[in-house]
């Protein structure tokens, strides 16, 4: 008898990239690219925070709303461009990717980034400041996808189902 | 004396930059617009902006004194230079790039972490990257010391003074200032000028055919690849280090993969490596021949790093020479301060944010980069003033000691499982201590070596030697590099096309999944494996 997993309700980004679109992509990145196919369906943990950024620089003053990801797997930053934009879904929880169980403080983490970017990109004259406005678990959905190539091997692949962005996965 | 027909374009035309600076920073108004400034303005002005922010100074001023001092000898550099990133790609790059994306790693001291699994190989990486970085800003502080020098007629030093101190305030406080845009309007102004100082001086010395033959009536081994007096014949061990100095040296440039998330169309930076090639083929060889027309148009010259200033101010109408001088010094302004902001990240990222203190406040955080900083800038006046060294030697020491000190830890970490943390830390620190006593010894003098080649020699040894004599590596990572290396090469588009920004990710769901799939998980050394979602 099949047994079925508990499900969950997550928030997810909003997601623009079908699975067909994902196999397209795919295929269109080079000739020898001969086939892909859209497997399965994986969600990755983020946790992201908005802040309030205040900082000052020569004659200039920067007030903007950021928003940035850590990546609750690895704990690396994501610069996220605007307000996420999301949904709620109701997911099996096997395609959740579990998180690591050692980060402890991923705002700190976010925080930090979010200065060195203020720093290197806005060349601000004083500590930025930042306050937290937003703060959820959202995660990103990913298409696994398997290809062939027209020299019969067998490759897979992550296409972020959000931006269309691609990565290979190696696997045994 | 002060030519104020020069002064006054060359400010005007800085003031122009800041007007400039003014009307993109009112269009571009949050972090995400200066981010992702490359993304929203285009991959040409990313390109370019990459070009401003890592020749100008060097380009200059070091590349023409090389070929003024040398003759043709000095094209081994540029061959280096313009083929440096293609020899990367093709024989190196494959294999290291997907083995530093199979295991998550973003910059090249994060890889060298996760391959070796230590953190003193990431705290020296960090140190020899931050030494070598300061010396490749101490030839830009020197360049914009000469610029306004050969501009405003006073001393080089206080030249140096107004140049440093102008750095070093637009780093910590340049807002607008440095935002993309100026940094591509440089670059273009760059191109265009060196080429129209080259038209001119070509057309002043009677064509290229005239140049070359007033070169041989001069010294007929000017034109040799050996250099002028034949000075460096047979030395195949300094041709090998002048051609691979910026080929290898590159790799050790620290750099880091800005992740971001868009909610917009993605537009990747595809048109840059073409933008690239473009502006190395206008850019690239015409310093070095400027040199050699410097030696037919300029014989007396006594400072060959001035070949450009003085060959501009000679052959062109004042306004155009002054402004081709304002872009180099506005390009040696972002190269620097492009420098120092990376400087001050590597330290604050990885080495004290990593290692030093949990409960650093954000304050000390930003203290401590700026003080990098500032440091940096102190140190490299007082060198600068005390005994100016040449720009190319500075530029050529700090490529010299980025390439010796990761390229074999590089490598060995791809293609050697034995390789471990010692063997890496002996070869990043004997490597570049290495480069640092051939340079200030001048042992190339006696040895016929090449201070980048001696390093690389050493580094070797060291890698092998010390790796031999202690403990075989344990961890995981080992079982990663060597499934990325079975592992069949994707075809080239998919690989030119892959976000490099995704490897964690990637590299998380193929643990994950591996998992799911019920095989035993190859340890990774990440503990999502068995994780549960925790509450937030």
């Amino acid at each position: 008898m099949a047994t079925t997993s508990p499900h969950t309700t997550i928030t997810v980004f909003e997601t623009d990239v079908s699975s067909a679109a994902a196999e397209k992509i795919l295929v269109e990145t080079d000739k020898e690219m001969a086939d892909a196919t859209a497997d399965r369906l994986v969600y990755y943990p983020y946790r992201v925070f908005g802040f309030d950024l205040h900082a000052e620089a020569l004659l200039d003053e920067f007030d903007d709303r950021v928003y940035c990801g850590v990546d609750l797997c690895n704990d690396k930053e994501m610069f996220i461009e605007e307000a996420p934009k999301t949904t709620e879904t109701v997911v099996d929880e096997d395609t959740l990717v579990p998180p690591a169980d050692d980060l402890t403080a991923p705002e700190r983490t976010a925080r930090r980034y979010l200065m060195n970017l203020a720093r290197k990109e806005l060349r601000v004259g004083s500590l930025p400041d930042l306050t937290v406005v937003a703060d959820r678990r959202i995660y990103r959905p990913f298409h696994v996808v398997t290809c062939a190539t027209t020299a019969a091997q067998r490759l897979t692949y992550v296409v972020d189902a959000v931006t269309g962005e691609f990565h290979r996965v190696y696997l045994d | 004396m002060t030519n104020w027909t020069l002064v006054l374009p060359f400010i005007g035309y800085l003031l122009c930059l800041l007007g400039f600076g003014y009307v993109a920073s009112t269009k571009l108004d949050d972090l995400s617009d200066y981010l992702l400034g490359g993304r929203t303005i285009g991959s040409g002005v990313t390109a370019l902006t990459l070009q401003a922010t890592s020749m100008s100074g060097f380009m200059f001023m070091g590349g023409p004194a090389l070929a003024f001092n040398q003759g043709l000898w000095a094209l081994w550099y540029a061959a280096g230079d313009f083929g440096g990133g293609l020899v990367n790609l093709a024989v190196l790059g494959r294999n290291l790039r997907r083995v530093t994306e199979a295991l998550g790693s973003l910059t090249p001291i994060e890889w060298l972490e996760d391959r070796y699994m230590h953190v003193s190989v990431r705290i020296a990486g960090a140190t020899i990257a931050i030494v070598f970085l300061a010396a490749y800003v101490f030839a830009q502080f020197i360049a914009a010391g000469k610029a306004i020098e050969s501009v405003s007629g006073l001393p080089f030093l206080y030249g140096l003074t107004i140049g440093a101190g102008i750095i070093v305030l637009y780093t910590f406080v340049g807002g607008y200032l440095a935002v993309a845009w100026t940094d591509a309007f440089q670059a273009i102004v760059m191109a265009i000028g060196i080429n129209i100082i080259l038209i001119a001086g070509i057309l002043e010395v009677g064509g290229p055919g005239a140049l070359i033959n007033e070169l041989a009536a001069k010294d007929p081994t000017y034109l040799s690849i050996w250099g002028k007096g034949l000075v460096h014949a047979g030395e195949w061990g300094v041709v090998a280090g002048a051609v691979l100095i910026y080929s290898i040296g590159y790799m050790g440039l620290p750099h880091s993969v800005v992740r971001h998330l868009s909610m917009k169309d993605p537009d990747t930076a595809k048109g840059a490596a073409i933008w690239n090639v473009f502006y190395n083929t206008f850019f690239v060889y015409q310093p070095y021949i400027l040199g050699l027309v410097a030696i037919v148009v300029l014989p007396n010259l006594s400072d060959p790093e001035m070949a450009i200033p003085r060959l501009a101010t000679s052959l062109l109408p004042g306004i155009l020479a002054a402004v081709i001088l304002a872009a180099l010094m506005a390009a040696v302004m972002s190269t620097a301060d492009s420098l120092l902001i990376m400087a001050g990240s590597i330290l604050a990222r990885d080495v004290i944010q990593r290692f030093a203190a949990d409960d650093l406040s954000d304050n000390q955080m930003f203290v401590w980069s700026r003080l990098l900083v500032l440091t940096i800038g102190v140190v490299g006046v007082v060198v600068a003033a005390v005994q100016p060294p040449g720009i190319f030697d500075l530029v050529v020491f700090a490529f010299g000691g980025l390439g010796t000190a990761f390229l074999v830890p590089n490598v060995a970490g791809v293609y050697w499982d034995r390789a471990n943390w010692q063997g890496a830390l002996a070869a990043m620190i004997g490597g570049a201590g290495t480069n640092i006593i051939w340079t200030v010894q001048d042992l190339q003098a006696v040895s016929a070596v090449h201070p980048f080649f001696a390093g690389l020699i050493a580094s070797t040894l060291l890698m092998v030697v010390v790796t031999l004599i202690t403990e075989p590596p344990t961890g995981q990572a080992i079982s990663i590099v060597q499934r990325a290396r079975r592992a069949d090469t994707a075809p080239q588009g998919t690989v030119q096309q892959s976000a490099r920004s995704l490897a964690p990710e990637a590299r998380a769901i193929g643990t994950y999944l591996a998992v799911d799939d019920g095989a035993s998980p190859t340890a990774t050394g990440n503990p999502a494996v068995n994780a549960r979602p925790a509450d937030d």
